[in-house]
């Protein structure tokens, strides 16, 4: 059993546990490896999970039901019930190029999910005084996730409540903390799909979705049409590296995306509100 | 007065018989009982995809609930497996098939949607008319008992009078 300190606990990011191969500790500071007396080693010296153990974790993070996450493990991700994450790879079968099963998984990466109610809080009053389009960009790990949850809490709480909607693909926007918010979501699909039933059936002030990329623009533009104000995130260090993705960049000149916010982590930590 | 205490004593006989078949009894309706809890997770997967623990938690037999089936299934074990494996130790030992329904403990839970289907539905249909037969064989003993029980009482009756 590995105790940890409270200070290092609160600091962790994510648990990488790997059949046979080194823990990891994912900070903003880096990378951490422990060894098995609880301190702060090299990868060499670091504890590992066993298989079985991992099974074991695998068992827990699906309350013994693999086949209930068949989808999403396909897609390499376990979602939790507080709204975090799990993120799982191994050996996978293939057919026909798609992934038809994971045979065996041999890394899980828990994420902590973190609910701050006010990291959106300055873009959110923007937002209340002019309803524009969205996009959030940071590079992974940046806290992407973490703003559209503030920001999703922050427009549906309160006297003047829009109505919401989320497109929660990967079934992490929402945590239990939310519970008084009037948020209509759709989890477990497309976003696409989700996006595009939300416009047409709950009539949303706002729609709100994580990591946009290939799929689903064509919707999100449809809904922007329909008079709906689009949150998005996607990964990306800068504008232009945004820009040279071919349907964010449609989106953006089409005018779904009129405003953006890059967000820091480390020193510089902070969300920068900018006119696209 | 004789005559009333002889037709009391065949009559206890009677519903000695009826008891002891009884208790021999509880095997099938557990039997039957787990054919309910494995329809019931078929469908849950099949339908819904409703997690193990929480089909566990929603289904209820009152025979599997008196032998303790249900509470060691929802005893909060790490695993469907451990909690499938303790569930199946509180069974009447002449379960039909026990041997089989507590081997695909290790199995639940931990493929896809089709495999546990399959995995269940097979049981289902191998388990179906092993316990139609105990059934049988049941009602035709507790019929037996009963005979047995009430011809034991006339030979009481004769011998005390």
């Amino acid at each position: 059993m590995i105790k940890l300190s409270p200070v290092l606990a609160s600091q962790i990011d994510e648990i990488r546990l790997r059949a046979g191969r080194p823990m990891s500790l994912t900070t903003q500071k880096g990378n951490l490896f422990i060894d098995p007396q609880s301190r702060l080693c090299g990868p060499a010296d670091a504890v590992s999970a066993t298989e079985s153990e991992l099974r074991e974790c695998v068992a827990r993070l699906t309350r013994s039901s693999v086949y209930a996450y068949e989808e999403c493990i396909r897609r390499g991700f376990i979602p939790l019930p507080d709204g975090s994450r799990a993120g799982v790879c191994g050996e996978t079968v293939c057919v026909g190029g798609a992934i038809k099963s994971v045979k065996v998984i041999d890394s899980v990466s828990l994420r902590v999910s973190r609910f701050i109610p006010d990291a959106a809080r300055g873009v959110c009053a923007a937002l209340r005084r002019e309803l524009l389009g969205t996009l959030v960009y940071s590079p992974p790990g940046g806290g992407k996730t973490t703003f559209l949850r503030s920001a999703a809490y922050l427009l549906s709480t309160g006297r003047e409540a829009l109505r919401v909607g989320v497109a929660d693909e990967r079934d992490e926007l929402i945590t239990p903390e939310m519970s008084a918010c009037t948020i209509d979501r759709i989890s477990g699909c497309p976003k696409a799909l989700a996006v595009e039933i939300l416009t047409r059936t709950m009539s949303p002030q706002v729609i709100i979705c994580d990591e946009i990329g290939v799929s689903g623009a064509e919707e999100l533009l449809a809904a922007a049409n329909s008079g709906v104000c689009i949150i998005a995130s996607c990964h990306g260090a800068d504008i232009n590296e945004i820009m040279s993705r071919p349907q964010i960049a449609a989106l953006i000149k089409s005018g779904v995306f009129r405003r953006a916010v890059r967000l820091r982590r480390g020193e510089r930590a902070g969300s920068e509100l900018h006119t696209l | 007065m004789k005559l009333f205490a002889c037709a009391v004593i065949v009559a206890a006989g009677w519903l000695l018989g009826g008891m002891a078949a009884e208790s021999k009894r509880a095997a099938y309706y557990q039997a039957r009982g787990i054919l309910r809890l494995l329809a019931a997770l078929r469908a849950g997967i099949d339908y819904a995809r409703t997690d193990l623990f929480s089909a566990f938690a929603r289904f209820s037999d009152k025979h599997l609930e008196e032998c303790g089936f249900i509470s060691a299934l929802n005893s909060g074990a790490v695993s469907a497996e451990k909690a499938w494996n303790a569930a199946c130790d509180t069974l009447s030992p002449n379960v039909p098939m026990l041997a089989e329904i507590r081997s695909i403990g290790p199995m639940l839970g931990m493929s896809d949607a089709q495999t546990q289907t399959e995995l269940i539905s097979k049981l289902a249909l191998r388990l179906e008319p092993r316990v139609e037969e105990s059934g049988r064989e049941l009602r035709a003993k507790a019929s037996n008992y009963r005979i047995l029980g009430a011809l034991m009482g006339c030979m009481a009756a004769i011998i005390i009078y």
